[in-house]
């Protein structure tokens, strides 16, 4: 009798699908570049690559856990600027390393709070309250880095640089941290029912709710989650770079945005995974550091990584439309709206 | 009204009334849902409730969910009085009529969702993909419970879903029209599911539209008519004509027979071909006559509804052909569709029937505003006299065409988007649910519109789940079941009964 059931492949029950075709890419574009690009194999650019990746992967692990129930965050990359401003003030005014590390963290939490207060409290469309916060972020951090303090903060105790920039056998401390979290989060989804009951809650809120599954608690966490990620991610960079300026984290939000969907995340939820959330990263990361090393222009890179975006979105769309019975002609064809006999 | 005496149930299931209804009512604003119902369900029975559209049926069942609280009356579960917060998480498990399950989900996490067995703080899979293979196994399924859910065809969907209530091993599952989506096959799988079920001394409150079925399994049948308690029925020795009977019955008021042999001759003014939209209604075919008003009757889940809305190209369809005057349709859009004669009245008055927030003059020439500008500019006069025009000739009672519709009674809204139906002199007009929610004045009104449409040589095409209005409308009825053409009634033969053996019976 079992062997009439057709099988479900790994991939497809895993939902590893989209996840696996960007690794595949992702690989693809490393050898493609180790070939074209001999600095690409150097030290210093694999060194500047982790640094690169550990930022984008801890602050993609919030955006995909919101992915997956069908929120975005549009505020991580102001989150990330004012936490590592939060942390050095706090060490310019004297405080111990641990303390302005927390101060960090707590300011993106509590920004993460006020996110997910007005979703899941007052039910305001997420894209709206992340713009708002994002901009009145920005604004505090102009109005604060304003005067004296325009060239940012640059001078640290060394324990606090130390954060940043510890090693393990030759690799960034910090990328190895940015991966260990994401397997954590990982394991989290796969096999705990709290991570379960994301997916649940982005494939239909209503069946999950009447199921038991507490919606906007959940959310309200999530938004906490992404806020306290990018805060990490902004405290640990500025301890990397040794310098919290204004800059920090400016754009983010996009490239943050474009790794999830290309990683195998949707808006509309109930999908994704944070192995995605690391493909997606890597997959933009490299292609930053290919035009780099390739001296493309920076204006070219946005142009093409949009276009990514574009492609994988418009391939999604039209599978969907497909699967609803549509004929191809319907489709593509010059005449959507004509009937086929 | 007065309870009626159930039926006691022989033999050696486990006696018992399991849920009793007293007296229960519920009213929706001034419509009346339910009024006074009082039945009972033994314990270990497969207890069908029958009732045609708007018969009370899922307002009985949400109460008895404990969805929402009736106004009046009392509901026992095993004798002791309950409120809706005590059945909601009591041992009472439902499956709706529209589906609640998770596309995105592995068909075992669907199964087990809210119950997941876990060891430590994980889940197990192992057991959990093992006891929803057992389950599967159990009901015959050839599944795999690693397939995620949305590759599975709707039929197994539902089926999936119904083993999610069983699992949950409440004592009183409520299924409503769990075959409306299935087909032949997986309907037989449910059955005999449902059977099983009551072996395993499981009761079963069941509704659904095909008496065949019903009268397969249910040991007992209760027919609401007009949100009433009409009778409820052993099944023994029972046919589908006692049951339509029993569901049909209204007070249809004079009915004047139309004259229908001098349509014969007309020429076709609307057909349909061979119409089909996957996964939701399969080869329709109607030919609509100059002068004709053909009505289109289904039950709920006949794909009666998305079959009319894919004629205007709404939610377009994806395989078929349409033609007006003969000439096939080539571009099935609504803006095309007008163009090419057509006018289309939507069902659903408040989110696409009418521009609430503007005037009725400009809800009624919303779809002729190029005809009534000139130059490009809109000529705001020309717009207010055709307004005070349709206003007379419809008697909408509303102060000037300035007023809002917001500002109208449901009867008077419907109006306002019946002429703007007609606004461009269209010579095909569907109608859709045309009186829904309006009172018997305005409901005439509608009607009389419909027919002096029609003795000017237009085609009507009618939908609407109120059936004696389509019989006192129509010159002929068509009839749709499981997402097909179920045949034709007209002339001497168009009876209710006629109309409901075809929608719900075998034949």
């Amino acid at each position: 009798m079992t062997d009439t059931i057709r099988k479900t492949s790994f991939l497809r029950s895993a939902r590893l699908e989209q996840e696996s075709l960007t690794f595949g890419v992702v690989l693809l574009l490393a050898v493609a570049l180790s070939v074209v690009s001999p600095a690409f194999l150097d030290g210093n650019n694999l060194a500047s690559l982790q640094t690169a990746l550990a930022p984008n992967l801890i602050v993609a692990l919030g955006m995909m856990t919101l992915f997956m129930i069908g929120r975005f965050d549009l505020s991580v990359g102001a989150v990330m600027g004012i936490s590592g401003i939060a942390s050095a003030m706090a060490l310019e005014a004297g405080m111990p390393v641990p303390v302005a590390f927390l101060a960090g963290i707590a300011t993106g939490l509590l920004i993460g709070a006020f996110n997910g207060l007005m979703v899941a409290r007052l039910g305001i469309n997420h894209l709206i309250v992340t713009l708002g916060v994002l901009y009145m972020t920005r604004g505090v951090i102009e109005v604060v880095m304003s005067g004296e303090k325009l060239a940012g903060f640059t001078s640290f105790p060394p324990a606090f640089n130390l954060l940043g920039q510890w090693e393990v056998g030759g690799l960034s401390g910090l990328f190895l941290f940015a991966l260990l979290l994401c397997i954590g989060f990982e394991a989290f989804l796969r096999l705990t029912f709290r991570g379960r009951s994301l997916l649940f809650l982005g494939g239909n809120p209503q069946a999950a709710e009447a199921t038991g599954i507490r919606r906007r608690s959940t959310e309200f966490w999530c938004f906490v989650l992404s806020g306290g990620l990018a805060a990490l991610a902004g405290v640990l960079m500025t301890a990397r770079v040794g310098m919290a300026n204004r800059y920090m984290g400016e754009g983010l939000e996009m490239q943050i945005f474009i790794a999830c969907l290309i990683g195998g995340g949707s808006i509309a939820g109930g999908k994704g995974s944070y192995a995605g959330a690391l493909a997606g990263v890597l997959f933009v990361t490299l292609l930053t550091n290919a035009f780099n090393l390739l001296s493309v222009p920076s204006e070219w890179q946005a142009v093409v990584i949009g276009a990514v975006l574009v492609l994988v979105v418009v391939v999604d769309g039209i599978m969907v439309l497909r699967k609803s019975g549509r004929p191809w002609s319907s489709i593509l064809g010059p005449f959507p709206n004509r009937l086929s006999a | 009204m007065t309870i009626a005496e159930p039926v006691r149930v022989e033999g050696a299931r486990p006696a018992g009334t399991i849920l009793e209804l007293r007296g229960v009512s519920k009213s929706y604003g001034a419509v009346r849902a339910l009024r006074d119902v009082s039945f009972r369900v033994a314990r270990g029975e497969v207890h069908a409730i029958l009732g045609e559209n708007g018969a009370g049926k899922s307002t009985t069942l949400k109460i008895i969910n404990g969805e929402i609280e009736p106004d009046e009356g009392e509901i026992l579960l095993a004798g002791a009085a309950t409120r809706a917060r005590d059945r909601k998480s009591g041992d009472i498990a439902m499956v709706h009529q529209e589906l609640a399950v998770f596309p995105n989900m592995s068909v075992a996490e669907n199964i087990f969702v809210g119950r997941m067995p876990r060891r430590g703080g994980r889940i197990d899979f192992p057991r959990l993909h093992a006891r929803a293979a057992e389950l599967l196994r159990l009901f015959g399924l050839q599944i795999d419970t690693r397939e995620i859910l949305g590759s599975l065809t709707p039929g197994q969907q539902q089926i999936v879903e119904i083993l999610r209530a069983v699992e949950s091993d409440a004592s009183l599952l409520i299924l409503d029209e769990p075959t409306s989506g299935l087909n032949n096959h997986e309907a037989e799988t449910l059955l005999s599911l449902i059977q099983r079920l009551r072996d395993g001394g499981h009761t079963i409150l069941y509704v659904s539209h095909r008496l065949q079925e019903v009268l397969e399994i249910a040991d007992h049948v209760t027919v609401l008519r007009d949100g009433q308690f009409v009778e409820t029925l052993r099944n023994e020795g029972i046919g589908e004509d006692d049951l339509i009977r029993r569901m049909v019955g209204r007070d249809l008021g004079p009915v004047s027979a139309p004259d229908t042999a001098a349509l014969a001759d007309a020429p076709v003014a609307f057909a349909v071909r061979g119409l089909s939209m996957a996964g939701q209604f399969q080869d329709m075919q109607i030919e609509v006559r100059k002068g004709e008003i053909v009505g289109v009757f289904g039950l709920e889940g006949s794909g009666a509804e998305q079959f009319s809305q894919s004629l205007f190209g709404i939610v377009p369809p994806t395989s078929g052909r349409m033609e007006l005057d003969g000439r096939p349709v080539r571009d099935i859009s609504p803006s095309a569709l007008m163009r090419a004669g057509m006018a289309y009245l939507n069902g659903n008055r408040k989110e696409a029937g009418l521009y609430m927030e503007r005037s009725i003059a400009d809800n009624v020439s919303a779809p002729i505003l190029d005809r009534l500008s000139r130059w490009g500019m809109v000529d705001r006069r020309q717009v207010l006299d055709r307004a005070r025009e349709d206003i007379r000739r419809f008697a909408v009672r509303v102060p000037g065409p300035e007023g809002l519709p917001k500002q109208l009674s449901g009867g008077n809204q419907q109006k306002v988007m019946v002429s703007a139906c007609l606004a461009n002199d269209p010579r095909v007009i569907i109608l859709n649910e045309p009186t829904r929610g309006v009172d018997v004045g305005a409901k005439a009104e509608v009607h009389d519109a419909a027919r002096a449409e029609a003795a000017q040589g237009k085609a009507v095409l009618v939908f609407s789940s109120d059936l004696p209005e389509l019989l006192r409308l129509a010159h002929r009825i068509v009839v749709m079941r499981s997402r097909r053409l179920a045949g034709e009634v007209a002339g001497q033969a168009m009876t209710e009964e006629a109309v409901m053996a075809l929608a719900a019976g075998t034949r």
